[in-house]
C-alpha cells in the first residue's frame, strides 16, 4: 500500500451524506481532506437505500439513495478528498489525533479539524426491553433492509413490523414486493412517526394494517419467531389489560428510534446533549473540543438525506475555515439557545455573538395545527413564523437574521 | 449445513461420559482430559454452557453465602482457589474486584452480622463491616446504613470460562456429542449405554451434571430421585458507560423470606454491569424469557442501593434457570446432592448444583474424579508433553496501542474491526468460528468473540459477519443458525442465484 499522509488539514469520520458533502464542501473550499469511511463503499446509509424519494430538495428530481450518494461522491472525487474506505477510525484524543485501522494497516493521523459525521444506529429490542423468549427472526428494520438489498438473504415470510419509522414502512413496502406478507405495523404512539408520505406509499398502497397505540407486549417461540402478542396501550404508553391479541408470524422487525453514534465523539471528550443524543454545538457545528465539528445524523436525527447532506456542506466549509485560518476565534462571547414550551430540542445549543448566519434546526414536542414558533430574546419576540401544522417526525429549520448585538445571553425557542 | 461437535469416526466406547456440557461439566471434562482415560461428553444443546452457565451474575464467590458444614460451601471455598488458577492457566478473563453487601435500612444490619459469621467460620479473610459512608466511599454512588465488606469477592466471565474449559478439553482428547440429547440410559454389565435422539455412546462410569436436568437423567437409572424445582432469575445488562460508574459488586442484605440472594449490581469482566436475578418458581424448566413487571422490579430495586442508575443504559436482558431441590413453599438453599447410583455405583449424579455453582465447578470436578472414581479405577496422570493447554484469547481491543499495530503488521485480519462496540476484529471472529468443538451457530460465535454483545445488539457487526462468512467460506442463507438447527436466522434467498 502507498505510504499515507499522517496529517491533514481536515478530517471527515464517516461517508454517509453528511459526510460525503462536509468532505466536498470542504476540499472546495481549499483545504486537504481525508475522508474515512468503514464500509467498502461510499454513501453509508444510502447505499442500501434503493427506494426512491432522495435529492428531491437539492437536485430537484427523485432519485435512489445510490444515485444520490452518486452525486456527492463525484463532487468529492473531482475536489480531490482522498478517501479511505474499509476503515475505521479506532481510537480518537481531544480534537485531531486519531487511529486509523483497516486490514494489514493501523496507524495514527494528525488533523487540523474534524467533522464527525458518523450517523446513527438503530434501537434495539433489548433497549426497549420487549419481553419474552429470544428466538431467532428478530431484527431492526435498517438491519433487514441491508441484508434484503446488499445480502440477498430472505429474512422472513410473515413479518410484523414496531414501530412506524421511515425504515419500517420502507421496509413494510419492500418485503411485500418481495412476496412476503407484512401482517401488521405497530406504533406505541397514537400517530405514525414516518413521513406522511411514506404511509401513504408503503403502507396504504399495499393495504398493510396500521394499528396506532398497540405494541408488543410479548414474544413467543422457542427456536425461530411463533408469534407476538399485540396489547392496545393508553394515552400514558400502558398496556390496557384485556386487549392483547397474537399476531402469528416469523420475523419481527424494530423501527422504534434511532440513537446518533457517539461513542467515538465521547472518547474524544466532546459533551453530549442528553435530549439529541448529539453533541452540543455552536452555530458552526463545532463541538465542545476545539476543531472537532459534527453533522447529520450524528448530531441529531434527520427526517430526510437531503437535510443531513445540507448539514455537511455547512459544518464542512466552517471546519476548512478553522483548518485553514489556523483556529481563528469568533467573538467567544456565548448567547445559549434554549428550548421553550412545546419544542423538543434546537440545534445549535449556542451562538457566537458575532455570527453573522445562524440556522436553527429543532422538533416539536406533539403534532399541531396551526401554530407560531417564536424565537424570544430578552422578553421580545424577535422572530415568528407560522405553520399550518407541526409534528414531531417533521424537523423545521428557520435561518435566524436577527441581529445579536447588546447585551441578551439567552434565545428561546417556542411554541405559541 | 451446520457441522455440530467434534467428527467421532473411531469409537463410540469411553471410560467415562459426562452428560451435560455447562460449567460443571466442562470442568469435569477438563480435569478428566489430564488423566489417561477415553471421556465423552454428551450435550442437548449445540454448545456447551448454553443454560445457567452462561445465564447467571459470573460472580467469583469468596463464601459468604453458604452454611458453613455443607458441601456448597466446601466446595465453593475449594472451588474459588481452582477457579482461579484455572482461569490464569486458559487465560479467562477474571477480577477479584471485592463486593458490597448494603444495609438498606437498621433492621438489616444483622443480617450482614450474620453473613460476616458464616463467612469467617468458612475462612474467609478480611471481612468487615462498615458505615454507610464508607460503603459510599470504597463504591461511590452507592446508598447504605452499613455494608459488609468482601475484598475476596470476584468476577469472571461465566461463558468464556465453560467454553473455555471445553475446548481445553477437546484438544486434550475428550470427545463432545453436541446436539445430542440423552433419552434413555441402559446398564449393561459393566457399562452404561446412552441413547440419544442421534445415537448411542457406551462408558464405564456415568456423571451426570444435567443442570436442571439432573433429577431427569438421574431417574433414567434410579427411580427415587428427589425432583428439581426451576427457578428463573432474570436481569438486565447495562451499557458500558455505565460501568465507568460500578466497579464492584453490590448486594443487598439477606432477607429471610428470599430464596435467592437479591438483586444484585455485578460489574462484568467486559466493563458492562448486571442487574439482577429475579427469583421466580416455574413451570417450564427451558424458560429463557423476561417479563415486563419483573424487570421493571429489577431496576426499582437495583435502585435502592444505586440511586443514579442509569436506567437509559440497558441494551439487553437474559434470564437463567436454578436448578433448585427446595420447593417454592420451602424456598431458600438446599444442600448440593452428589450422590452414587444405588443399583448402578458408577454412576454417579450432580443435582442442585445452583449458586455458587460456577465458584465451585472445577472443586465439584476434582472431588468426582480424585475421591471417586480414581481410588476406584486409578488412571494415571498423562505426562506433561501429552498436554497442550488452550489459552482463551486476549480481546485485541483491550491490548496496548503499540501491541495492536504489531499485530495488524503480522495478520492484516487484525485491522479489519467487525464489531465497532466491541472493537472485534475478523482475526477474533474466525478464531472464533475455527473453534475445536465445531460450534457454527451465531451465538457461538458471539460467546467466543463477543460480537453482537454490544450496545447496537448486532446492528452493526451482524451485517458484516454474514458478508464475510457468505464470501469467504461459502455460506449460504440457510447455513446461518442461531442457536442450532430449530433456529434458522434466515429463511432463503430474495432472488435465486447469486443475486
Amino acid at each position: 500500500m502507498a505510504e499515507r499522509p499522517r496529517e491533514t488539514d481536515v478530517l471527515v469520520i464517516g461517508g454517509g451524506p453528511a459526510g460525503l458533502a462536509a468532505a466536498a464542501q470542504a476540499a472546495e473550499a481549499g483545504a486537504r481532506v481525508v475522508l474515512v469511511d468503514r464500509n467498502r463503499r461510499l454513501g453509508g446509509i444510502l447505499n442500501q437505500c434503493i427506494h426512491d424519494g432522495f435529492g428531491l430538495h437539492t437536485f430537484g428530481e427523485v432519485l435512489s439513495g445510490p444515485e444520490f450518494a452518486d452525486h456527492y461522491v463525484r463532487r468529492v472525487l473531482e475536489a480531490g478528498v482522498r478517501i479511505y474506505t474499509d476503515t475505521i477510525v479506532a481510537g480518537m484524543e481531544g480534537g485531531g489525533e486519531v487511529v486509523l485501522s483497516s486490514a494489514g494497516s493501523r496507524y495514527p493521523l494528525h488533523a487540523r479539524s474534524t467533522v464527525l459525521a458518523m450517523g446513527c444506529r438503530e434501537r434495539t429490542r433489548g433497549m426497549i426491553r420487549i419481553p419474552g423468549t429470544r428466538p431467532a427472526g428478530i431484527y431492526t428494520a435498517g438491519t433487514a433492509q441491508w441484508l434484503t438489498n446488499m445480502a440477498n438473504i430472505r429474512v422472513g415470510d410473515r413479518v410484523v413490523i414496531l414501530g412506524s419509522g421511515d425504515i419500517g414502512l420502507i421496509m413494510a413496502r419492500r418485503l411485500t414486493l418481495e412476496g412476503a406478507e407484512v401482517a401488521a405495523v405497530l406504533e406505541l404512539l397514537p400517530y405514525p412517526s414516518g413521513l406522511p408520505r411514506n404511509i401513504t406509499q408503503c403502507l396504504d398502497d399495499y393495504d398493510i394494517p396500521l394499528y396506532l397505540s398497540h405494541s408488543v407486549v410479548e414474544i413467543h417461540g422457542r427456536g425461530r419467531l411463533e408469534r407476538v402478542t399485540v396489547s392496545l396501550f393508553d394515552d400514558n404508553r400502558r398496556p390496557i389489560p384485556g386487549t392483547e391479541f397474537d399476531i402469528p408470524c416469523d420475523t419481527l422487525l424494530l423501527s422504534v428510534g434511532l440513537i446518533p453514534e457517539n461513542e467515538l465523539s465521547r472518547r474524544a471528550g466532546v459533551v453530549i446533549d442528553p435530549v439529541t443524543f448529539g453533541p452540543r454545538v455552536d452555530e458552526r457545528y463545532m463541538t465542545s473540543v476545539e476543531g472537532v465539528f459534527a453533522a447529520g445524523n450524528v448530531l441529531h436525527i434527520h427526517d430526510i438525506a437531503d437535510w443531513a447532506a445540507k448539514e455537511g456542506e455547512r459544518a464542512g466549509r466552517f471546519a476548512a475555515d478553522y483548518a485553514l485560518q489556523g483556529g481563528r476565534r469568533l467573538s467567544g462571547d456565548r448567547i445559549s439557545v434554549e428550548v421553550g414550551d412545546g419544542i423538543r430540542y434546537v440545534v445549535p445549543q449556542s451562538i457566537d455573538r458575532s455570527a453573522r448566519e445562524v440556522l436553527l434546526s429543532f422538533r416539536v414536542r406533539d403534532p399541531a395545527e396551526d401554530r407560531e414558533v417564536n424565537v424570544v430574546a430578552g422578553g421580545e419576540v424577535i422572530m415568528k413564523r407560522r405553520f399550518r401544522r407541526v409534528h414531531p417526525a417533521t424537523m423545521i429549520q428557520l435561518p435566524l437574521r436577527a441581529d445579536l448585538q447588546g447585551d441578551l445571553d439567552r434565545l428561546e425557542v417556542l411554541l405559541a | 449445513m451446520l457441522s455440530v461437535g467434534i467428527q467421532v469416526t473411531g469409537s463410540r466406547e469411553f471410560d467415562v461420559v459426562v452428560i451435560g456440557a455447562g460449567v460443571v461439566g466442562a470442568a469435569l471434562a477438563r480435569y478428566l482430559s489430564r488423566y489417561d482415560c477415553s471421556v465423552a461428553v454428551v450435550e442437548k444443546e449445540f454448545d456447551v454452557g448454553m443454560g445457567a452457565s452462561s445465564r447467571n451474575s459470573g460472580v467469583v464467590h469468596a463464601g459468604i453465602n453458604s452454611k458453613p458444614g455443607t458441601l456448597r460451601a466446601r466446595f465453593c471455598m475449594e472451588g474459588r482457589k481452582l477457579l482461579l488458577e484455572w482461569s490464569e492457566e486458559l487465560n479467562v478473563p477474571y477480577d477479584i474486584c471485592g463486593k458490597l453487601v448494603v444495609a438498606r435500612d437498621e433492621s438489616e444490619i444483622p443480617g450482614l452480622e450474620r453473613l460476616k459469621a458464616d463467612g469467617e467460620e468458612n475462612g474467609v479473610p478480611d471481612l468487615r463491616i462498615v458505615s454507610g459512608k464508607e460503603a459510599a466511599r470504597i463504591q461511590p454512588g452507592v446508598r447504605a446504613v452499613a455494608a459488609l465488606y468482601v475484598p475476596t469477592s470476584g468476577i469472571v466471565s461465566p461463558y468464556a470460562l465453560t467454553i473455555a474449559m471445553a475446548e481445553d478439553a477437546a484438544v486434550n482428547g475428550v470427545s463432545f456429542f453436541l446436539g445430542n440429547e440423552a433419552e434413555r440410559i441402559e446398564p449393561e454389565g459393566e457399562a452404561f449405554t446412552v441413547h440419544t435422539d442421534k445415537g448411542v455412546v457406551r462408558a464405564r462410569w456415568l456423571i451426570n451434571s444435567a443442570g436442571i436436568h439432573a433429577d431427569k437423567i438421574a431417574r433414567m437409572l434410579d427411580p427415587e430421585v428427589p425432583r428439581l424445582y426451576p427457578c428463573v432469575g432474570e436481569y438486565l445488562i447495562l451499557d458500558k458507560e455505565a460501568g465507568e460508574r460500578m466497579s464492584i459488586s453490590v448486594y443487598p442484605a439477606p432477607r429471610v423470606d428470599n430464596a435467592g440472594l437479591g438483586v444484585h449490581i455485578t460489574p462484568t469482566t467486559e466493563g458492562n454491569v448486571l442487574l439482577g436475578p429475579s427469583n421466580e418458581y416455574v413451570p417450564d424448566p427451558e424458560t429463557t424469557g423476561c417479563t415486563a413487571a419483573t424487570m421493571n422490579r429489577i431496576l426499582e430495586e437495583a435502585r435502592v442501593m444505586w440511586p443514579d442508575l442509569p436506567a437509559h443504559l440497558v441494551i439487553g436482558s437474559y434470564a437463567g434457570i436454578r436448578a433448585k431441590l427446595t420447593p417454592p413453599e420451602v424456598g431458600g438453599f438446599s444442600d448440593y446432592l452428589i450422590r452414587r447410583s444405588d443399583l448402578h455405583p458408577r454412576a454417579i449424579h450432580l443435582i442442585g448444583i445452583e449458586s455458587p455453582g460456577l465458584t465451585a465447578a472445577p472443586a465439584i470436578a476434582r472431588y468426582i474424579v480424585d475421591e471417586i472414581i480414581r481410588p476406584e479405577e486409578p488412571f494415571a496422570l498423562k505426562g506433561k508433553g501429552r498436554i497442550v493447554v488452550r489459552r482463551w484469547p486476549t480481546r485485541f481491543d483491550e491490548l496496548p496501542e503499540e501491541e495492536k499495530e504489531r499485530l495488524v503488521a503480522e495478520d492484516p485480519d487484525y485491522g479489519d474491526i467487525v464489531c465497532r462496540c466491541e472493537g472485534v476484529t475478523k482475526h477474533e471472529v474466525l478464531h472464533a468460528i475455527r473453534n475445536p468443538l465445531g460450534v457454527k451457530t451465531l451465538s457461538g460465535i458471539k460467546f467466543r468473540s463477543r460480537v453482537t454483545m454490544g450496545r447496537c445488539g448486532g446492528g452493526y457487526c451482524l451485517p458484516r459477519i454474514v458478508d464475510m462468512l457468505q464470501r469467504e467460506e461459502g455460506w449460504e442463507p440457510d447455513s446461518f443458525l442461531l442457536r442450532g438447527p430449530s433456529s434458522p436466522l434466515f429463511v432463503g434467498k430474495v432472488v435465486d442465484g447469486d443475486g
